[in-house]
């Protein structure tokens, strides 16, 4: 499975995701459209950091990183490509 | 004794009239010098005690988040015979001005042992902590190798802070959507700057004194007995369980524990207090918390009980 798909999955399972998970798209806004409140943001942070192993420093929790499925998988990819395990 | 606006002040503390809960008495006081005294409350049993547990709890939004079931495990634990001391460290809450630091939080939790020690007439102290108040109490009983039980309990004060600064990163994040302009945060408190984390100061000298510690270094000497309870989701709780295991490998004897509960105390603690005391989750975490507690804590048969 994709990371992205992954993401989608946890959003739409643990996260309580409100909609139709067909309107879950890559490019969906999650932060900036106000989708996921400070709670589930911690969350999705956590659940990245536990489930591909990787440290996400305070500074990377900004929406360049997190606001989409797409640029999600984009951050993990790099993070994963900077410890050697890409 | 002397009398001044709103407290009578003793040479070193100030014992105020007891109050009665469900049986047991509440004896709240200022321990130690005017000026650097610490504010605790004992809840005492109706009969004499078998021994006494200090609670130390965490700091700030969690403080306030986890305030009430503090005083729930306390009244349960005077109800099950053992003395509970709960205390706001020196720059907090009620007690008198003072700079936060992990050796001062110990110090007050030290200090608070010895009075309820000696109000309740006992010697066996266990220990309480939650969160980065597990750190404190792991620090307070290391002498001893006193049984402590925590909740949510760091496995570092680094991974502790960490968290907390990605909370603040979260938090502005979902309420501004902005956070291009934010320093990093352990860089400000590196250069000695105070960190505001959602409406409630971090000092600088808080976290460069705890930063550095780990649980397992706290606990001083194995075997020491130890009940973590993490309280959190699934993912949360397999961690927590792994982190046990760790313990018991170095040769502490660890027992540990989930309650389902996905709150963040940091984040939820904005909106506290809250009623929340009689769900399930929380019924039954402070009451087997309280159970562990006092039967670890009643060493003290020249009482009976």
């Amino acid at each position: 499975m994709s990371i992205r798909d992954r993401v989608r999955r946890y959003i739409i399972e643990d996260l309580k995701w409100p909609d139709e998970s067909s309107l879950l798209t890559d490019d969906f806004s999650l932060i900036e459209g106000r989708v996921l409140d400070s709670i589930r943001v911690l969350s999705l942070v956590q659940f990245l950091e536990s489930e591909y192993g990787i440290e996400v420093l305070d500074t990377e929790i900004t929406s360049q990183h997190l606001d989409t499925l797409a640029r999600i998988e984009e951050y993990v990819n790099m993070k994963l490509a900077q410890s050697g395990r890409a | 004794m002397m009398a001044t606006a709103g407290r009578v002040l003793g040479e070193d503390q100030d014992v105020r009239a007891d109050l009665a809960t469900n049986g047991c008495r509440e004896r709240p006081a200022f321990v130690g010098p005017i000026g650097g005294a610490v504010f605790a409350c004992l809840h005492l049993p109706d009969k004499p005690a078998r021994g006494a547990v200090v609670l130390c709890s965490s700091i700030a939004a969690e403080w306030k988040f986890n305030y009430r079931r503090e005083v729930l495990l306390a009244r349960r634990l005077a109800e099950l015979g053992v003395a509970a001391a709960r205390l706001h460290y020196l720059g907090t809450g009620h007690s008198d001005d003072g700079e936060i630091t992990f050796g001062a939080m110990v110090d007050d939790v030290e200090r608070v042992r010895d009075w309820a020690c000696g109000q309740a007439d006992v010697e066996h102290v266990v220990y309480f902590g939650s969160r980065l108040g597990a750190l404190v109490a792991a620090a307070a009983g290391r002498a001893t190798g006193s049984p402590l039980a925590c909740w949510n309990a760091p496995t570092t004060g680094a991974a502790y802070f960490r968290e907390v600064f990605q909370i603040l990163r979260v938090g502005r994040l979902a309420g501004s959507g902005t956070v291009d302009d934010m320093p990093a945060a352990q860089d400000l408190l590196r250069s000695g700057q105070p960190l505001d984390v959602l409406g409630y100061t971090l000092g600088p000298a808080l976290y460069l004194s705890a930063s550095t510690l780990s649980f397992a270094d706290e606990l001083g000497s194995p075997p020491r007995r130890v009940n973590l309870i993490e309280i959190g989701d699934a993912r949360q709780a397999q961690q927590a369980a792994g982190y046990a295991a760790s313990l018991r490998d170095q040769g502490f004897d660890v027992a540990a524990s989930s309650v389902d509960d996905g709150r963040s105390w940091w984040l939820d603690g904005a909106d506290a207090p809250r009623a929340d005391e009689h769900r399930e989750a929380v019924v039954t975490l402070v009451e087997e918390t309280a159970i562990w507690l006092a039967a670890a804590g009643g060493g003290d048969a020249l009482h009976g009980g």
